[in-house]
């Protein structure tokens, strides 16, 4: 058998011919990349809780599938993880050379982003990366936006007394997101009243035509709406008015805010881990998008917040809810 | 007077005095010094205490205050900055508060007159505006504080904020990093402070200190004087020790006259006592310089007086063995006397019997007896042996006289001797018996004194002794005969050049009947009459011999002429 698959072992060639062949074999493979071993290299950015809980979603799906042909088909994916925090300035340029050999490099955060930004041979799954800009064709990302209309729609399921969502957004760079909302089909359950900035200095003045009108504060991720001086007015303003603030990131749940209405790190990055194998069974250019929104909306409440604001909130529409550290912050 | 009096009430209420007195002040200047420096300390900490939590209030103050118009400022909502100043002026004793903007200029001030304190001027004022100038200049957020203003305390703070992070990721999670973003100043804080509370406070430590040093004044006294009398007390008694120890009640008065503290006294007891030990050192070894001489010469003399004590036992020993003796030859002595008298006192008669018988003889002649020649050869024969019967009766009483006169000597009366004629005259006895066969060497002494005695006793002990030295020599001998005064008594020693006498035999010589001579030549009872005359006369007969090299007999009899009664027969018959 083994020389059917392998005739130039067959024994009808001289044996020192056949001992030099054998030994050019064993110096090739000696000189080969060790990189062809890697299936997949998951590089991470920093050991954040959110970049640790993608992984686990990545493996769980990535390492139970099974490529259709070839090696993998039978011994199954594989995925070496690689935390771009502790590597040496000195190993950067081995490690590049270990993701250019990969088969699928998966860059989770921004600074993984940015460190394969490079690669052209391979292809790159990114998600968790806000930063992330027009890329290359090879590189496939999961945004962090979430459709406003899946966003009401959670919104509406948790919150079904609120009707009317205020929100203040800087036009230049809220702009788009703002018309998409406007085109929602949740817009006719609730009814969303966007105030324009220009300045955070003009920031209260637009919050306070706010007052009386709205159930509901939408907080964008603008990072104007995000320094301590104007989320210390929205929340002054939440805590006055008794207007929820529903924010875009469980971060903000710690400050005051009401509700998350956020993407679910884990399962996105299952997400990644089945687009991954798309990749590797259909390769790249084919039906899969550049871009692709997070599948799965998470709702996270501050029950103690929407309680003393005396909010009422739907059970089933909201995902988990949030505990403060003991101790305080 | 006074001072006499003060002694008397000094020594009466036990005040401390001497060492104890430098002891006493000092411990109370010990104390003190401890006792005002910890309450300096304790006053100096206590300032820095209240400096520190002054400077901390107003940083305190001024930092929340700076921290609560971070929004009102950024957003410029004067009604929310006058609130939180008002807040801060409820809880504190502030002069008054400035708010700048982040060009300097003060866009809100609050004035709080207080009592007893003038209004800030307007060139405070200026001066307030020009710290705070500097304050931003110096490009930190931290409060500083100016203590140049006579009556208030100034605090300083920037009031800044964060722009927005660059970060997106930041924008979604909690990255735990402090958000890097750009510094935007907003404007300052300034905080004036009374100073007056803290100089009451300063006031206050003060009063407290001085009190605290008051109290502990007393304190401090009664702790000297306990102290000082528990460090003298044992010194006293080791002082009255050595008094005591050194005795002499006059030294001491002088030495307390010298020495007026304990610590002198011991000084000056200590040194009469090493004084002393070196005087009790001197003397020992002085002792000890001519102890071995002393021990030898004392054992010298032990030894000569054992060596006289053996001698004096062995002549005490003797002279009850020769009393023993003599009691038991005087009981024989009196029994063959006895018997002899039957024989000398039958011989008179008996030759007058025989006298008698030969005159009835030779008057009948033939008739009366026919074998005339007969007769008379029988006559002869009877003189013959009543000469025989009559010698042998004279040495009988004559060894029985001297048996007698061993044990129950004459009864002279004791008289002035000189030994010297004494001897002469023995010599001239004895003459016969030495005159061809022994040379005589007389060395007397001349001024020899007498003796008490009876000189016939004392002539046949010279005698026995002359006789013994002609027998000790039977070819040619010498014998030298020495007199001389001692301490013990007159000597006389007899040397002669014979044979000499065994050292086994020489405690026996003056036994009775003991005689080295050959059977019928000697009695035995020469020397054992001689030692008895001797002792009688208090006196001593030494016998020293080596054999081969002679013999030496000295007689010891104590000088003086007063008569000395000699031991006399009682029972003699």
């Amino acid at each position: 058998m083994c020389s059917d698959m392998f005739p130039l072992f067959s024994d009808g060639i001289d044996s020192p011919v056949k001992k030099s062949i054998l030994l050019i074999a064993l110096l090739l493979l000696f000189f080969a990349s060790p990189a062809w071993a890697l299936d997949c290299v998951l590089l991470l950015s920093s050991p954040l809780k959110p970049y640790e809980e993608a992984r686990q979603g990545f493996e769980k799906v990535w390492l139970t599938q099974r490529s259709a042909t070839g090696p993998k088909s039978i011994s199954g994916n594989s995925v070496t993880q690689i935390l771009l925090s502790e590597q040496q300035s000195t190993d950067v340029s081995s490690l590049k050379k270990q993701l250019q050999a990969a088969r699928l490099v998966v860059a989770i955060g921004d600074q993984a982003l940015a460190f394969v930004r490079d690669l052209r041979e391979v292809p790159v799954i990114y998600l968790l990366a806000p930063s992330a800009t027009p890329l290359p064709k090879n590189f496939i990302g999961i945004e962090m936006r979430i459709q406003p209309s899946r966003q009401l729609a959670a919104i509406n399921k948790a919150l079904p007394k609120v009707h009317s969502i205020g929100v203040l957004y800087n036009p230049a760079h809220s702009g788009q997101w703002v018309q998409e909302a406007l085109l929602s089909p949740v817009a006719s359950v609730q009814t969303l009243l966007f105030k324009k900035f220009d300045s955070q200095t003009s920031l209260p003045g637009a919050l306070q035509e706010l007052v009386g009108t709205v159930d509901a504060y939408w907080l964008l991720p603008d990072p104007q709406l995000t320094t301590p001086q104007v989320l210390g007015r929205l929340l002054e303003f939440s805590m006055k008015h008794r207007v929820p603030i529903i924010s875009f990131s469980e971060k903000y749940l710690a400050q005051g805010a009401a509700m998350a209405v956020t993407f679910d790190t884990v399962d996105m990055g299952a997400q990644a881990a089945e687009l991954g194998v798309m990749i590797a069974r259909d390769g790249l250019g084919g039906e899969i998008p550049l871009l692709t929104p997070p599948r799965k909306v998470r709702v996270v409440a501050n029950p103690t917040v929407l309680e003393r604001l005396g909010v009422p909130f739907a059970h089933k529409g909201i995902d988990a809810t949030y505990t403060p550290p003991e101790g305080g912050r | 007077m006074i001072f006499s009096n003060l002694d008397w009430i000094t020594k009466k209420i036990r005040l401390p005095r001497g060492y104890r007195l430098k002891l006493f002040l000092t411990f109370l200047g010990a104390l003190v010094l401890c006792g005002g420096g910890l309450i300096v300390l304790f006053g100096q900490i206590q300032r820095q205490t209240l400096q520190s939590e002054t400077f901390n209030k107003g940083s305190f103050v001024s930092s929340m205050l700076a921290r609560n118009l971070e929004t009102p400022l950024f957003f410029m909502n004067m009604e929310q900055i006058s609130a939180h100043v008002e807040a801060i002026l409820m809880a504190t004793d502030i002069v008054a508060i400035f708010v700048y903007d982040k060009d300097g200029g003060v866009i809100f001030s609050r004035l709080v007159p207080q009592k007893g304190i003038p209004p800030l001027r307007q060139e405070e004022k200026d001066h307030l505006v020009q710290l705070m100038a500097e304050h931003r200049n110096a490009k930190g957020d931290d409060s500083t504080a100016n203590w140049n203003l006579e009556q208030y305390f100034v605090f300083c703070k920037q009031i800044v904020t964060i722009g927005q992070s660059n970060d997106q990721g930041s924008l979604y999670f909690d990255t735990g990093k402090v958000e890097q973003g750009t510094v935007i100043p907003l404007g300052g804080v300034q905080v004036v402070f009374s100073r007056s509370q803290y100089e009451q406070g300063m006031a206050r430590i003060i009063r407290h200190a001085v009190l605290l040093f008051l109290f502990f004044l007393p304190i401090s006294l009664f702790l000297a004087i306990m102290l000082a009398r528990d460090v003298v007390r044992p010194l006293r008694v080791l002082v009255e020790t050595l008094k005591t120890r050194l005795g002499k009640e006059e030294e001491e008065e002088e030495e307390e006259e010298k020495a007026t503290d304990e610590l002198g006294q011991l000084d000056d007891s200590l040194k009469r006592l090493v004084t002393r030990l070196d005087q009790s050192f001197d003397t020992i070894a002085r002792m000890n310089e001519g102890l071995e001489e002393k021990v030898a010469a004392r054992t010298a003399e032990l030894t000569k007086a054992m060596q006289e004590l053996k001698e004096a036992q062995t002549q005490l020993v003797q002279s009850e063995k020769m009393g023993a003796v003599g009691q038991l030859v005087a009981g024989v002595a009196h029994e063959v006397n006895n018997t002899t008298n039957f024989i000398t006192g039958a011989l008179p008669p008996l030759g007058k019997r025989l006298g008698e018988l030969r005159r009835i003889l030779d008057g009948h002649g033939e008739q009366c007896c026919p074998d005339a020649g007969r007769v008379a050869e029988l006559m002869q024969s009877i003189d013959l042996l009543m000469g025989n019967v009559r010698e042998g009766a004279r040495r009988t009483s004559k060894i029985v006289t001297d048996l007698k006169n061993f044990s129950r000597p004459d009864n002279d009366l004791a008289r002035p001797i000189d030994i010297n004629h004494c001897l002469e005259s023995t010599l001239a006895l004895a003459l016969p018996e030495y005159r061809h066969r022994m040379e005589v060497v007389r060395e007397f002494a001349e001024d020899l004194p007498k003796v008490s005695g009876s000189q016939g006793q004392l002539c046949q002990v010279f005698m026995n002794l002359i006789i013994n030295a002609v027998h000790a020599q039977p070819d040619k001998g010498s014998l030298l005969i020495r007199t001389f005064s001692a301490e013990d008594g007159v000597h006389v020693v007899f040397t002669d050049k014979g044979t000499g006498i065994p050292k086994d035999i020489q405690k026996r010589i003056f036994e009775p009947f003991f005689t080295t001579k050959e059977v019928g030549k000697g009695t035995g009872l020469g020397l054992s009459v001689s030692f008895g005359i001797i002792s009688r006369h208090r006196g001593r007969i030494l016998v020293r011999s080596e054999p081969g090299q002679g013999a030496e007999f000295e007689v010891i009899l104590p000088a003086g002429q007063e008569p000395i009664a000699l031991q006399h027969e009682e029972n003699e018959e």
